[in-house]
């Protein structure tokens, strides 16, 4: 009795892992593991388990069905399905024609099999190798994205999107060619734009085989032709990152799940998905949206359509290559200067630098088939090989989770500590969105999180400084400059420049975090005050000094080309800046004697216009 | 358990898949797949062919699974008479609703579903049983009376509007015939608006009328919701490939007749209503010019003139009518005769401007072959999609096929390919941004050579365009 009940345990245990593992090849589009997988879940439903013939084939007559009138009517990745009904349908056409000892034969090899291929697809043993030895790491520059060089650490473009962090963290040295990289253990690149010749790529991959780790982070709708880089490469591998944009209804950069917090979420910055031999670690179900290469960055329209594809899509996974791994990540924008102040990202950095998550689903599979085998085989002499693997087994991944992390080096900088709703600084909108994405340029110590979610609508900082969302609320909107702009542009100044700094802090929720212009002088300082309040430091006032201004006449030019006569307030600086204020704190940049530009990233978030252009006469 | 199996489908029917397309979809094929399975228990073999006709039939018009009528038949076939009654009754709601001036609240699903258990609870007392009978007879006369209603359209007299936002040029083309003007659109309104004494109104967001409480935003893809309508109205939307609608006014409803609505989580969202003989639509967007030729299908069968469906929603009725009167090969025949006609009608060539190959997805706002029609309109042209009689053609990515002899302007996608007066001209897959005037333009390849260009121009002076964005950016000048 205990014999069977155990019998029927293990087969439960290891037909429920390979149908997860199945399910898994099926959304990675890996054809040959989908195959197998599916062959040997056919058997064991007509061999190990008692179901009626009769239900397995109506069932997936239904399945098969129901899948083609999805896959005609609508745009959804229905692959899964089919190989759910292609297993249903292949357990009843092996019990019609196959007799039941030939079955039970073809059951052990099968499981023997599976045993090897979930050996070979496991990243297990290779994370366990990996964490055993040393970590040099090589960061691979190719092309013009993705760069980690020097920058002015300002609130622009090109500070924000630099990777010049995430190479501390990592300790990364910067190579510009494979021809040291014996000396390396791991080998970074992010989002690389050229692509490398077939020799190199031919000398990763032994390199990768023979123990190395190589970690490629792209990103979405193969944004300056990144995928099609890598493609190549990952081609070698037997992986393809896909030219696509996975977005979600009410989520701008989606919610990424599973990894580590199986019940949680991670708020992402909009990643691609991913296809080929490999074991996901963080998913996302959304709708994959294609690439429009006549689209702004690429995308399509961002809104989910019918031309989308519906589906679960993996946009993290760990291949095990021989005595190395490759890890792929499709949100590169996680790992820019201005989002690694996120919670979700430092989180997400120390999983890609630890290999992947730590639990296997295939070793889950592995340890299900050695127990299966070990009962089936309990006359033979090989049950005992089939017992010491299984113990094997559970003990590397017992050690596989115990084991201490690979952590990225965040003690590079001096930290600020920091704990509480992650939500408040990741949401786009949020409170604190927009100050957390300026740390890296306004944070005199680098903002690092603890690992698990604190109380719900509050902030705690390693200063004892406290920020709750209800008080950010609550000075939300204390003033507001709305109306019209000719009519704005001819009034004096309403508000003292401090009350205008402290007027931006309390709605800096409204602030965009896309710095492409820098922020203008104000809104800047607004930052610095943030940071240097979240830190405990004293505040140091930032004077501005204003002239009492004078009335110009002007023309001011819309980005239609239209063109408007207009008289305006204008204030200098006292130090002769380019920058100047007009009217009643329209923000403006002399770009030359004559003329003025006036963008949006500039001004208070009440402002609602576009960028304009004033010529004074 | 075959039996409580299917009960609990047809009660998930009953509900229309709670306004969930895929639900309603998983629920009809496991009804089709257990019908099928009892014709085969019970050996009858005339069941199971023209239950696996229906099968077939769904693959290559999956529209008629909305067809609560061809259900019943289906169930009536296999013996399951009294579930076929209970399902019928529990969809008289929508019917009625179309009819009289009843409070919303007599459409709802959910009250469709309390009739399926009530129904089915009287089925199983003998006495009562035998007053469901008349059930199929009531739908079959309701559905013939809905069949035959039609809706006046109207146009919008309003010389302002954008290119391809008026309102009656791209109606009449797609009605066929010129519609009257005398409709009203109303949207962004600062603040409570009166309603015009007469015409159909068109409502948009911030609409601010009596009729609405606020906007109504629909969260979903246009073709995964279910609408609760009768159903030539569905079935009509579902031809379509779904409604065209996002952002309209929330419709309140205290009176009038229901022509459709959706489900929001567990609230019914009226859309379309006929309030004292007006029309009344909760968004506008599918009446527009740049639109309409999208919503071909409802239109049409909305304003009556698709005489072709018209007859085989009435023969449908007439089959139901008759079909527990009929021997045994007389429904079998009704019913093939009657898949058969659907088939024919839904595969029926259209006379039109614009043929597409493939890439079918209900969205006119893409950059794909799909959003050409939308782009021609902006540009100025009423253009209708075509299967025959086209000027212009659109072969989506990876596809193959034939110019016919009216088509003088093809798109070629991402590795599509054309047979053209004994050329085989492709368009390469490797993207080239700003190509010879093209947005996102690919290299064209005649009969395997390189053309060193995006655009060709066929001896017979047809142009052939290779571009990943069909209606993207491109210059006006090559729609016209």
């Amino acid at each position: 009795m205990m014999r069977l009940l155990m019998f029927r345990f293990f087969v439960v245990l290891a037909a429920a892992a390979a149908g997860l593992c199945m399910l898994s090849a099926a959304l990675l589009h890996d054809g040959l593991s989908m195959l197998l997988l599916g062959s040997l879940l056919s058997l064991m439903l007509s061999q190990a388990m008692r179901l009626r013939a009769g239900a397995l084939l109506w069932g997936g007559l239904a399945l098969l069905f129901l899948c083609v009138l999805w896959d005609v009517s609508y745009c959804m990745d229905v692959l899964p399905l089919y190989a759910v009904a292609g297993v249903l349908l292949g357990a009843v056409l092996l019990r019609r024609l196959v007799s039941a000892t030939l079955r039970a034969y073809c059951l052990r090899w099968a499981l023997g099999l599976g045993l090897l291929g979930s050996l070979l697809m496991s990243p297990l043993l290779v994370q366990l190798y990996a964490s055993a030895g040393a970590s040099r790491v090589a960061l691979l520059g190719q092309g013009a994205w993705g760069r980690v060089g020097s920058h002015e650490n300002g609130l622009d473009i090109k500070s924000q999107y630099s990777y010049s962090l995430l190479a501390r963290f990592i300790r990364g040295r910067e190579i510009a060619d494979l021809s040291g990289l014996d000396a390396f253990d791991e080998l970074w690149m992010v989002t690389p734009t050229r692509a490398l010749s077939a020799d190199d790529a031919r000398r990763l991959r032994s390199w990768v085989w023979r123990g190395g780790r190589l970690v490629i982070i792209s990103d979405h709708t193969d944004l300056f032709g990144h995928s099609s880089a890598i493609n190549p490469l990952l081609g070698v591998f037997g992986l393809e990152s896909r030219k696509n944009c996975i977005i979600e209804e009410g989520y701008p950069g989606g919610r990424y799940r599973f990894a580590g917090r199986p019940w949680g979420c991670y708020l992402g910055l909009t990643a691609n998905s991913f296809a080929g031999r490999g074991e996901p670690w963080l998913w996302q179900l959304g709708y994959s949206e294609r690439v429009d290469y006549g689209g702004h960055s690429f995308f399509s329209d961002l809104q989910v359509s019918g031309e989308d594809e519906a589906g679960l899509f993996p946009i993290a996974l760990t291949s095990a290559q021989g005595l190395g791994s490759v890890v792929l990540f499709g949100d590169s924008t996680l790992f820019a200067n201005f989002a690694l102040s996120r919670p979700t990202a430092q989180m997400l950095l120390r999983m890609v630098v630890d290999g992947g998550s730590r639990f296997s689903l295939y070793a889950v599979a592995m340890l299900a088939y050695s127990l299966l085998l070990s009962v089936l085989l309990r006359e033979s002499r090989w049950r005992m090989l089939y017992w010491a693997m299984a113990v094997m087994m559970s003990l590397a991944m017992a050690v596989n989770l115990l084991r201490s992390d690979r952590e990225p080096d965040f003690a590079s900088l001096s930290l600020l500590r920091m704990r509480g709703d992650w939500e408040l600084v990741e949401r786009q909108g949020a409170h604190f969105t927009t100050p957390f994405a300026a740390a890296y340029s306004k944070a005199a110590a680098f903002p690092l999180w603890e690992m698990t979610q604190g109380e719900r609508g509050r902030i705690v900082a390693g200063s004892g400084v406290v920020l709750q969302a209800e008080d950010a609320d609550a000075e939300r909107g204390a003033l507001l400059w709305g109306g019209d702009l000719i009519e704005r542009l001819g009034r004096g100044l309403s508000i003292g420049a401090d009350d205008y700094v402290a007027c931006v802090m309390a709605d800096a929720s409204s602030l965009s975090f896309w710095f492409e212009d820098g922020v203008g002088p104000f809104n800047e300082a607004a930052l610095e005050r943030f940071w240097e309040g979240l830190q405990g430091c004293d505040i140091v006032e930032r004077e501005f000094h204003l002239d009492d201004g004078v009335m110009r006449d002007a023309v001011l030019i819309r980005r239609s080309g239209e063109r408007e006569d207009i008289c305006l307030r204008m204030h200098r600086f006292a130090d002769g800046s380019s920058w100047c204020v007009l009217g009643d704190w329209v923000i403006g940049k002399l770009v030359d004697e004559n003329r003025i530009l006036i963008k949006r990233a500039w001004q208070h978030p009440s402002w609602r216009g576009t960028d304009v252009v004033i010529r004074l006469d | 358990m075959m039996y409580w199996l299917l009960t609990a489908l047809l009660f998930v029917l009953s509900l229309s898949g709670a306004g969930l397309a895929l639900l309603y979809d998983g629920a009809f094929v496991c009804v089709v797949m257990l019908l099928l399975r009892l014709a085969f228990v019970e050996r009858a073999w005339g069941g199971l062919i023209v239950l696996a006709l229906y099968a077939v039939l769904v693959l290559l018009a999956p529209s008629i699974v909305w067809s609560a009528c061809f259900i019943a038949c289906g169930l009536f076939l296999v013996g399951e008479r009294g579930l076929a009654q209970v399902f019928l009754g529990s969809q008289l709601c929508v019917l009625v609703g179309a009819l009289l001036p009843l409070p919303f609240v007599l459409c709802s699903p959910w009250l469709a579903g309390a009739i399926f258990v009530i129904l089915f609870v009287l089925l199983r007392r003998c006495w009562l049983g035998r007053l469901l009978c008349c059930l199929p007879w009531l739908y079959a006369v309701l559905l013939m009376i809905v069949s035959l209603q039609e809706v006046l359209w109207q146009g919008v007299a309003d010389d302002e509007s954008k290119a391809g936002f008026g309102i009656g040029a791209s109606l009449s083309r797609v009605l066929g015939d010129a519609v009257p003007d005398g409709g009203h659109v109303i949207f962004d309104s600062p603040e409570e608006r009166s309603l015009p004494a007469a015409g159909a109104l068109y409502l948009d967001h911030d609409a601010r009328t009596v009729l609405d409480s606020g906007d109504d935003r629909q969260p979903r893809p246009w073709g995964a919701q279910v609408l609760i309508a009768s159903e030539p109205i569905r079935m009509a939307a579902r031809r379509d490939g779904g409604l065209v609608m996002n952002w309209g006014a929330s419709l309140l409803l205290s009176e009038g007749r229901l022509l459709y609505g959706q489900l929001r989580g567990l609230r019914m969202q009226p859309l379309a209503l006929l309030y004292g003989g007006r029309l009344l639509l909760s968004d506008s967007d599918y009446v527009v010019d740049s639109l309409a030729p999208y919503q071909w299908h409802l239109i049409r069968r909305m304003a009556g003139v698709d005489v072709g469906f018209m007859c085989f929603h009435l023969f449908a009725s007439a089959l139901l009518l008759f079909f527990m009167v009929l021997p045994r090969w007389g429904q079998l025949l009704g019913l093939a005769l009657g898949l058969l006609l659907y088939l024919c009608l839904c595969y029926w060539p259209r006379q039109g401007d614009v043929r597409l190959l493939g890439g079918r997805y209900g969205w006119p706002h893409s950059s794909l072959s799909e959003g050409l029609l939308r782009r021609m309109q902006v540009a100025g042209e009423m253009v209708v999609f075509a299967d025959r009689g086209a000027r212009v053609l659109a072969v989506s990515a990876g596809r193959r096929g034939t110019v016919q002899e009216s088509e003088r302007l093809v798109f070629l996608e991402s590795g599509a390919s054309v047979e053209l007066e004994g050329y085989c001209v492709a368009a390469a897959r490797l993207p080239l941004g700003m190509a010879d005037g093209i947005k996102d333009g690919r290299e064209l390849m005649i009969d395997g050579r390189a053309s060193g260009g995006c655009s060709w121009v066929s001896p017979a002076g047809r142009v052939i365009i290779g571009t990943g964005s069909p209606a993207g950016q491109l210059d006006e000048v090559y729609l016209r």
